[in-house]
């Protein structure tokens, strides 16, 4: 598989990128779930609750699903390879 | 979180968390601003005509003869109050409750659905009732009746509510124009 389709397919980000993701996809839904519960009970108008969560929800979804470089700034650090013993 | 697919799963996760907490959140407010910032709605209903006729209340099959009572009515009534932000709509009907063996009778003779605040003010003038009331021994033998207008508040999200207005209007079931 070319680089480009594993970045995209399987869109591998390391430890601290995955947690950061945790804590990006907790804290932005939250915000949106208020906010959109408080554009709507101020304008009386349900549907503009509907409209702001799909608008978050949309834009969430970019910023965590796709593997960004800011996912990747940790990266294992692999021990040098040794010498088999035979 | 390590590949998109997982991510993908563990982001849609959240976003039908939050959704039932939104849900629930609708709901409940919608119900305190009901219970504790809104007014009651007025009511005025009259009876402006009963009629009680001898015959087949409906064109059909399978009616027999027996008495069933038409009615013509005026209908005040101011339901803004009742809706909220989360007010889908409103199922209004006007029930006639009159007593019965075993156990009392009551039937709708009107219905009207509103669904936004504008067409929550009714005014309606010498309306003839949509619906006749026919009894299940097929007399009225002149019984007392009450008129009342009640409502189901159907939420976008949340439980049905139903409720009525305060004002009630007593009629009597006058007997059979046209003899047997």
């Amino acid at each position: 598989m070319s680089d480009l389709q594993t970045l995209l397919l399987e869109g591998p980000i390391d430890f601290v990128g995955q947690k950061l993701a945790d804590s990006v996809t907790f804290y932005f839904l939250s915000i949106a779930g208020v906010v959109a519960f408080l554009v709507g009970i101020i304008t009386g108008d349900i549907s503009l609750t509907g409209y702001t969560l799909v608008l978050f929800v949309s834009a969430g979804f970019v910023i965590v699903v796709f593997p960004w470089p800011f996912y990747k700034r940790h990266p294992l650090k692999w021990l040098p390879p040794t010498i088999a013993q035979n | 979180m390590f590949s998109t697919f997982q991510r993908i799963q563990q982001y849609w996760g959240f976003v039908t968390t939050v959704t039932v907490f939104l849900a629930a959140a609708i709901s409940i407010s919608s119900v305190i601003q009901e219970h504790y910032f809104v007014d009651i709605p007025r009511v005025s209903i009259n009876v402006q005509s009963i009629d009680v006729r001898y015959g087949k209340p409906h064109i059909g099959y399978n009616y027999k003869r027996q008495e069933y009572s038409l009615m013509k009515f005026d209908l005040e009534a101011d339901l803004t109050p009742l809706f909220t932000w989360n007010t889908k709509q409103l199922f209004v009907y006007l029930a006639a409750t009159y007593p019965g063996k075993p156990y009392a009778n009551k039937v709708v003779v009107w219905d009207a659905i509103i669904r936004s605040k504008e067409d929550a003010v009714l005014s309606l003038s010498d309306m003839t009732a949509d619906y006749s009331i026919y009894d299940v021994t097929g007399k009225f033998n002149g019984r007392n009746a009450t008129l009342s207008l009640e409502w189901n508040a159907q939420p976008y999200v949340g439980l049905l509510t139903w409720n009525k207005g305060s004002e009630r209007e007593r009629f009597e079931f006058p007997q059979p124009a046209t003899a047997r």
